[in-house]
Formats: structure tokens, sequence, C-alpha cells
């Protein structure tokens, strides 16, 4: 089954949700009341003591087989080692975990049911602005002493600067995969894919933003049509909206005619995109999970022919993090698993791709040997490139701000004239 | 509806169901009343409420249409849902035997969720679906999935929903329709007039009723539409919870303008319809 | 353009149950028989068939001669009135008598004038614009006459048609199906509870007891020459003395009673009509009787007697009266059939 890479897809809710959490609010609201202080540690060994026994509530996209697994197989055990106990909470969108804060929070409880959170991006964001996760904790983790503190993915989540309200967990690069038996000679950047869509009609589509994959191409399309990752501030500001949508709108609008379906429809995700791939409908596909292609291959769900295209100006990449929401009733447990989920076995576990396959946030050059040499063993594969070909030349997200934007855009002017 | 209660009777019948409908109306009264607040700015998740007419106005015309479309798509999913529902129901009374598999097939499709039934037709009726494989044509297949006619998702809409009319016509007239079909016979009606003058007739009631819940319910329902339809344009219940999952906390607001449009053509239609039915059978 | 009706060893049976055994019944052209038989005997089944509703499990229906096996019941040209009325509940009263014209084509116009005729016929024709929902069971029962007769049927069915009626409209429906009888003279099959009934309005009467027809004759025959005793007890008869037959002879606590030429010496029960016994002073009549119980049937009374024999245990026999008997419980009586010649029956 094909996983969804990042724990910020954003899956719809049935409608009745809609009233459902109208009411929870409407009820909730009357009372207004605010979380109390935030009890903050001094040290980790104050944290080690306070989190002595706690359970902790991991509040994580559940779709992801490989990733369930992983948390329950080798993450959980890990912290029983030390003391914590450790609970998934799986959940259809990682939006229902951060309206649950949020709704907690306007209940005034402060022994929130959420204690971690797997998050980034527009959900990291809009819990910012609500002023939900705790902040300056990551500073205590032990093993953030592993990580480049200069490491602009790890500074900032789609242009919100983290400022120690997360703690990183993976990392992600955004790539393009082509089927090598169609395409003898691929393109090389994003105008050549598009470029190479309209000479090959009706076999390239991409997902309807704001499906989270088709909003990360939208934003490609952005940079490369503004002339390169720099060209774009990361910051949202209306004015730099209208000065480089309008050509990325068009560049989309030009190739639709020339989409799968003459781009009457698109795809609803990237599951969608994958099947279409796999069925031989569309030629070039991608997805901001590379490192699960191996096994989609080797389960089937995708051709042997398939292979990673390496864009000249590289992709975006990204970071997602565990979050702490500021009224987790088990804080300190809640960082002790941050801080094994930082360590280099645990790193080196998740990158296997027989495990989980996510890369790792740490930055190699800070490990001991011993430590490089878990990192050396991980298997290659035949279809994925290593984590450092795959993020050359990659450049770090918009900020959040940027996404409804331009999927509101893509909506009007490119979905709806066709 | 009974008639001819006198208002005593009528009172001590709404007494009696006041504890029933109390909490229906309060639950659906709360949110009703949230969800016009929080389309008119009043309710926001962050920052101060403000007044603003803003989610109901600033794209009428996308408003305007997501509700026709949502319409047509009811309504054509209705109509094909209340005339095949009729047809199995006729069969079902006709020929007991075969009928009873027919019966049984039909209440066990009500059951199954309409996401799952979705992700059937899916299946099914896709580029590379099951029926393309089988019929062998990738070039000339039409576009059921995601095509302009939204023709999978009211054939996911019209394969359920028939079987819900069905059991409805079927658990109404089943009691009585086979001697009055009897009679009819000795009378000279040939099985087609059997069908048309007598069971359509006495079915006609719960036609009425389950076209009505049908069209409610496909009006309002969103997995066959979200799964089953193209990307644009969007039907209300998928603009009112695509807006909803908005990351973008303001775009609620409109999401919540998008379902309210939608309970209100629903509550319109079931008035008008109950106003038909009255009307129906007053003129008997 | 009337037919005959013929059953020939038609049986039924549902599942294990056999609802019919080999019923063979003529009815000729124009005639009318009325089916006597209790409660689950079979009645409704055997017309149903007839009708078309219902196959025979074997056997054969022919109307004048011509098997019906595979013949649609709409092309049988038999209506049948059920035992319920079966109204058609979305059309109104004469929009129900006007059925078989609409589905044979006609315009609304010239099927509701058709009906109206008909509803003329049952004394309907104020209600013709009532819904159905909105008749009495008489009235629902008359329509349904009426829808049935308006399909000028060849064979026309009725099971306990009259059965929820009060006694003066049933005198009038029973002078409705004289004159229709006369005008139209269709074949007739009524099925009926009722042995008056069956006697006013039938030809013959067939008797049918556990899905067999015990009978088939006139009216008088039926009564006065029964075949079995069960045929005796279904037409009402209360009295069978048993005894012995010897030399045409019936010997019994009534003495010695002449009996049908024909019949063999041995034991036999005497049946002899309620009504055909008179009562006289006691120490009159060929047998001597103590009143044991007397019962009313309004203008009638019943008054049963313990008559005591020279040998052997006393019988009771019952004497119908009209008027009051004029004995008290007690009384010793004489008593004497009314015709010299009596009727025995084996079984
Ligand atoms: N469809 C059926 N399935 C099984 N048994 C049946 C069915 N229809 C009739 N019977 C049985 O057949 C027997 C005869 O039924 P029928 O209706 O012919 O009786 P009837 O003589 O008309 O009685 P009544 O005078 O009470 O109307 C009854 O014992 C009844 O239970
Ligand atoms: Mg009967």
């Amino acid at each position: 089954m094909p996983r969804l890479p990042a724990p910020v897809s954003p899956r719809r809710r049935a409608a009745l949700y809609t009233a459902a959490s109208a009411l929870a609010l409407l009820l909730t609201s009357c009372s207004g009341a605010t979380v109390g202080q935030v009890k903050s540690f001094e040290s980790f060994d104050e944290v080690r003591a306070e989190a002595e026994g706690q359970t902790v509530d991991l509040w994580m996209y559940g779709g992801d087989e490989q990733g369930n697994a992983y948390v329950d197989d080798v993450l959980a055990p890990a912290a029983r080692e030390q003391g914590v106990i450790l609970r998934r909470v799986p959940v259809a969108d990682t939006q229902d975990a951060v309206n649950r804060v949020l709704s907690e929070r306007q209940a005034g409880r402060d022994d929130g049911s959420v204690d971690l959170v797997w998050v980034n991006g527009a959900n990291f964001s809009t819990g910012r602005q609500a002023e939900v996760w705790r902040c300056g904790w990551t500073d205590l983790l032990p093993n953030m002493e592993y990580t480049d503190r200069e490491d602009p993915l790890i500074l900032s989540d789609f242009g919100t600067p983290v400022d120690g309200c997360e703690a990183p967990w993976h990392k992600a690069q955004f790539t393009f995969f082509y089927d090598s038996e169609a395409i003898a000679d691929p393109p090389t950047s994003l105008a050549g894919i598009l470029e190479w869509a309209t000479a090959n009609p009706g076999r390239f589509t991409y997902p309807a933003p704001p499906d989270f994959t088709g909003s990360v191409f939208l934003r490609e399309v952005l940079l490369s049509a503004a002339g390169g990752a720099d060209q774009v501030p990361l910051e949202y500001s209306e004015e730099a909206f209208d000065e480089h949508a309008p050509a990325a709108l068009q560049a989309l609008s030009e190739v639709a005619p020339s989409l799968w379906r003459e781009g009457s429809t698109y795809p609803r995700d990237e599951q969608a995109l994958n099947t279409l791939f796999a069925n031989d409908e569309v030629d070039i596909a991608m997805t901001y999970g590379p490192a699960t292609l191996t096994d989609l291959v080797a389960a089937g769900a995708l051709p042997e022919s398939t292979k990673v295209l390496t864009l000249d100006e590289g992709t975006v990449g990204n970071a997602s993090f565990l979050a702490i929401p500021a009224n987790a009733a088990d804080a300190a447990g809640a960082m002790i698993v941050a801080n094994i989920a930082l360590s280099p076995e645990q790193q080196a576990a998740k990158a296997d791709p027989a495990i989980w396959g996510q890369f790792a946030v740490l930055d190699t050059e800070l490990l001991t040997p011993a430590q490089q040499d878990q990192f050396e063993l991980l298997p290659e594969s035949p279809i994925v490139p290593d984590y450092a070909e795959l993020s050359r030349n990659a450049h770090g997200e918009l900020a959040a701000d940027w996404v409804p934007a331009l999927s509101e855009a893509w909506r009007q002017d490119v979905a709806s004239d066709r | 509806m009974s008639r001819g209660q006198g208002p005593t009777t009528t009172g001590r019948a709404v007494l009696f169901a006041l504890p029933a409908v109390f909490p229906v109306v309060a639950v659906l009264g709360v949110s009703l009343a949230a969800a016009v607040l929080q389309s008119l700015g009043l309710m926001p998740f962050i920052g101060p409420p403000s007044f603003s007419v803003e989610a109901w106005t600033g794209n009428t015309g996308e408003l305007v249409r997501a509700t026709g479309l949502s319409l047509n798509i009811a309504a054509t999913a209705t109509v094909l849902s209340v005339c095949i529902g009729f047809l199995i129901a006729a069969y079902v009374l006709a020929s007991p035997r075969m009928g009873w598999i027919v019966g049984a097939l039909s209440a066990a499709t009500i059951p199954i969720p309409h996401l799952i039934g979705a992700g059937a037709i899916g299946l099914l009726l896709s580029d590379s679906g099951f029926l393309e494989r089988v019929l062998g044509m990738p070039a000339a297949f039409p576009a059921l999935v995601g095509g302009p006619w939204w023709i999978a998702a009211i054939t996911e809409y019209a394969w359920k929903e028939s079987a819900f009319v069905a059991l409805v016509v079927l658990g109404s007239i089943a009691r009585s329709v086979g001697d009055l079909c009897d009679a009819a016979a000795t009378l000279g009606a040939t099985a087609r007039q059997r069908v048309f003058r007598v069971v359509l007739p006495l079915a006609m009631p719960s036609l009425a009723v389950s076209a009505l819940i049908v069209f409610v319910y496909t009006l309002g329902s969103y997995e066959p539409v979200w799964l089953l339809g193209p990307t644009s344009p969007e039907p209300l219940p998928v603009r009112a919870v695509r807006l909803f999952g908005s990351v973008d906390l303001t775009a609620r607001p409109e999401a919540m303008a998008s379902a309210l449009v939608s309970v209100a053509v629903g509550a319109g239609v079931i008035l008008i319809g109950i106003l038909v039915v009255r009307r129906s059978r007053e003129f008997r | 353009m009337s037919s005959s009706l013929e059953f020939i060893g038609t049986s039924r049976s549902f599942g294990e149950a056999t609802v019919l055994h080999e019923v063979s019944l003529i009815v000729e052209p124009s005639r009318c028989v009325a089916l006597l038989g209790g409660s689950g005997s079979g009645k409704s089944t055997l017309l149903r068939i007839a009708a078309g509703l219902d196959d025979p499990s074997s056997g054969q229906v022919l109307v004048d001669g011509g098997d019906l096996d595979g013949v649609p019941s709409e092309k049988r040209g038999i209506a049948l009135v059920f035992q319920k009325p079966l109204i058609f509940p979305h059309l109104n009263v004469v929009d129900n008598v006007a059925f078989s014209a609409r589905m044979a084509g006609q315009s609304r116009q010239a099927a509701r004038r058709h009906a109206m005729a008909y509803l003329e016929l049952v004394h309907l024709a104020d209600f013709a614009g009532r819904s159905a929902g909105r008749l009495s069971g008489g009235q629902e029962q008359r329509v349904a006459l009426a829808r049935a007769l308006a399909r000028n049927p060849r064979i026309l069915l009725l099971d306990e048609p009259f059965s929820s009626l009060d006694s003066r409209l049933r005198e009038n429906m029973y002078s409705l199906v004289e004159d229709i009888r006369s005008e139209l003279a269709p074949t007739i099959v009524l099925v009926t509870h009722d042995r008056r009934e069956a006697s006013i309005l039938a030809d013959s009467i067939a008797v049918l007891d556990d899905g067999r027809i015990l009978q088939h004759g006139p009216v008088a025959q039926l009564h006065y020459q029964p075949a079995t005793l069960a045929v005796n007890r279904i037409l009402g008869g209360l009295n069978a003395i048993s005894g012995q037959v010897d030399g045409g002879i019936h010997h019994s606590v009534l003495g010695r009673v002449r009996v049908q030429p024909g019949m063999v010496d041995g034991p036999a029960f005497l049946v002899m009509r309620q009504e055909a016994v008179r009562i006289l002073p006691a120490g009159e009549g060929t047998a001597v009787g103590n009143v044991a119980g007397l019962k009313s049937l309004g203008a009638h009374t019943l008054v049963r007697t313990e008559v005591a024999g020279n040998d052997g245990l006393p019988e009771t026999l019952t004497v119908e009266v009209s008027g009051d008997p004029g004995v008290s419980v007690g009384q010793m009586i004489g008593l004497q059939p009314v015709n010299g010649s009596g009727w025995a029956v084996i079984r």
C-alpha cells in the first residue's frame, strides 16, 4: 500500500465534523478559561526525574503502516527502557490533533490529552498563531548535539521559526520519478518537465491542490517560473504573491490542455497519481517520501522501470518535527521520547527502508565513527539514490501562508477554466 | 399523518414526543447557531470576533455554482434511485424466488458505507478499472470517474440509494400488494398493467418519502462526489469540507456558509416535499 | 356467452399438507353451484386455482372443454370476488369498478359510465366519488361484487361475498344475483358457509370436506338424501340414529322405518332432518321421547329429546318446530316422522 510521506497531507473530514466541532466550540467557549503557567525545566535531569512512569500519548497520522510499526516496535520499547510508556494515537489527519489541542485549550484544560504531535508546516504555524505549543524546550535534549545548529531545515519550518517549539524528527525531500521504459531521455529541470508534458500530451499530471503533494508541486512551479528558489521571498506577502504567482499559474494553465484528461480533472492525491503511474496512464509522478519508492517497487505497486528523476536546480526539502502542546499532561515524558527519537540508533533504524525509510535529521559529521557506521550499513537502493544526492541544491519551504493562497488561485485560474 | 385529530390529542402527542425531540432540536439548533456565528466571523478560532458577511458575499458566483451543481447531482441521483428502486421492488414482488435473492442483495448493500461504495465504483469504472479491462477499450473508454458528467458519483448514489428505495417500498406495500395484484389479474390487468396501475400508485407515498430522503441525503453527502467527481467544479459539501480543512483558519467562515447553504436547500426541499405529499393526499 | 367449468382430479398441496384431493366437479354453463364446506376445507384454494392465481399440483381445470393450464389469470375471463373485498385503496369507488374497463383500454369516461351501471345494481351509485378507505365492510363487499360483474365474466367465482351484509341487504343481493343470472347468465361458483344461501341461490350444492368433494347434487337431494353422515352434518342435519337395515327396513329406537331401495342389510344410520319430525302428545306417534332440552332459534325452537328403545342405549333426536313447541323439559312426548320413508347411510 502506498504510504504518505509526511504528517501534513490535508485529508478532509466529513461535513458532519463541521457541526460537531462547532458545537464543541460553542459549548466550551463559554468557559473561556486560559491555560495556567507552563511549568519549565532547568535541566534534563529534572525532566528525567519528572518523566519517570509517565505515559506519553503521541498523536500521529495513522495511515502509514511502516510508521506505525516503527513507533510501536522500535521507539516505544526504547522509551520503556527509560521509564516512559509511549502510546500511539492514530489520527486520520494531523489537523485533528491540532483541533483537539485548540478545543481543549478553549475549554481551559491544562491536563491535555495530547502530549506529543508529529507535525510540520501549516499545522505547526497554525498552532503557533494560536500559541498552543510549549516552546524553548529542545535545547534541553542531549541528542540535539548531533544536529547541525545552522541547518535551515531545522531552524525554520515552512518559513515559521522553530524557536525550540518542536524537536526535529526526520527529513523529507520532494522527488520526481519516471518510467524509464517510457522515457529514455528524462528532463532535468522543472521547466523541462513541463515542456516534456506539452510534447507528450496526456502523459503527465499532478495531484489537485490543496492536496499536500499537489501544493508542493505548485510551489515548485512558482519557484521555477520565478527563475529559481532565491528569487521568491520565503515570507508571504500580497506583493510577493502578485509578483510571482501569475507566471506560475500561467505556466500551469498553458500546460493544462496537454495533461492527463486534458486537465479537465486531476488526481485527488498522491496515491491516485501513483495509481495512474502504475497503470501506465502517466509517465512521471512525484512524492515527498522517496525512501518508500524502493518498497513500492519491490511490492509491485510501481513498475520495475521506476527511476528517480533528480533536477539540476534541486527540489524542495523539509523536516518534520515532534511538538509538545503547552497544556500536555505528560510534557516531561514527551521530552524523553523526543530525545530518544533523535538518538543516532533510532535515527539510523528509522532510515532503513525496511523499517520506515525516513531520512535522518542528524549531521553525520557530528557523529562518532561507530555511530556513522550504523548509517553506512543501510542497504543501497537501485531506485533511490542516497539523501546526499537527492538533496543536492535543495531549497527550503516557503512560508506556510503561501500554501492556501496558491491553492485558491490555482482553483480559480487553472482548475475551473477547463 | 392522520387528520381530524382534536387539539387536545395533538397537544398530548407533542408532549409525548418532547423527550425524543428536544435533544435533537437542541443539538441541531446549537450547531446551526454556531455555524451561523462562524460564517459571520463572530466565532473565530483565533483572533477577536468581528462581524463580516464576506464569507457569504465574497464569492457568491462560486457558491451559486456549487449549489446548482449539488442540486443537479442530487436530482439526477434521486430520479435514478427512485426509478431503479421501484423496478427492483416490483421485480421482488413479481418473482418471489429470484426476487428473494435480489431483495437480499439490496438489503446487503445498505450497510456498506458510501466511502467503500465509492471506492468500489471507482475501481469498477475508472479509466484503468475493471470495466475498462473487461471491455478492453482503453482509447474509447469514457471518462466516468472524474469526468464532467459525474457519472461515477451518480452511479454510486443510484446503486446504493435504489436499494434503500426498494426496501422502503417493499416494507410499506409488501403485505397488501400481493392480494391486490391478484384482484387486478382477475379483472384483466396484465403483468405490466399490474406494475404500473396497481403497484406504482400503491408505492407512490413511500416513493415520495424515500425520494425526499434520498435527495436530501445525496445533497449533503460528501464521499462519493469527492472521490469520484472531477476537481472542479465543486458541489457544496466538497467545498465546505475543503474550506473547513484548509490550513488557513480564516477560510472557516466560508466553509460554514457553504454548509449552511446545503442545510438550507435541504430544509427547503423537505418543506416543499411535505407540502406536496400532503396536497396529493388531500386530493384523493 | 357463458361457459362450463370443470375440475378433473385437481389436487393441491402446500408442502406436506394436501389441501385438495383429486377434486372433480362439473359446473354446467349458466348454472350456479354452491360450494359448501367447513373452514379450511379448501374452498378458496379451489377458486384461486380456477382463477389462475394458483396452480394445481396435479389435475386439470377446463373451460368449455379447453385446458386452462398456462393461461394467465387476466386471459381467463373468470372474475373472482374475494373473501376479503380487496378494494384498490388508491382509486375511488367508481374507478375501482371501472378498473377492468380501463385495463381493457377504454377511456376513463367510458369506463366510468359503464361502472356507474354496476354501482346502481349494488345500490351504491351515491358512493361513486367516495375514496376507498371510507366504506363500511358491507359496502366494500358490494363494490367488489360490482367490480367483478363489470368485467362481464364468462364465469363468476364468489368467495363468501355476502358474509358481512345485514339480512335485508343480503336478501337484496340474492335478488341481485337472480337478476344477473337471468340477464347475463354467467356460470357461477359460490362459496358459502350458509346452506340457506346455498339453497336460495344455487342450482346444486357441492360439499367439500377436508379437500374432498363428498357429494354434488340438487339442493333437496343434499338435504334429504345425503351420501354420508358428514354431508348430513355439513348441511345442518342434526339427527343420525344408529340401527340395522334388514330387508329395506331400518330398525332403531324410532322403530321400523322404510329406507331407500337398494340399501344392503347391516348396521346403518337413519338420517332424519330435524324439520322432518313432528311432536305429538305422549302415546301417539311411532316413538316416545323425553324432552331433554330446549334451544330457541328465534322464530324456531330446537327440542332435544331422549328416545329410549327396547334394547340398547337411548338415542338423541332433535326436532325443529316453528313457534312455541308447547313442551317443557322432562315431559314425555310422542314423535312421528313426517314422511313415511327415511334415508339411511352406512357412514
Ligand atoms: N398459501 C398457502 N400455504 C399453505 N397453506 C395454505 C395456503 N393457502 C391455504 N392454505 C391452507 O389450505 C387450507 C385450505 O385453505 P382455504 O383458504 O382454501 O380454506 P377455505 O375452505 O376457503 O376456508 P374458509 O372458509 O375459512 O375461508 C387451509 O388449511 C389453509 O391453511
Ligand atoms: Mg376461504
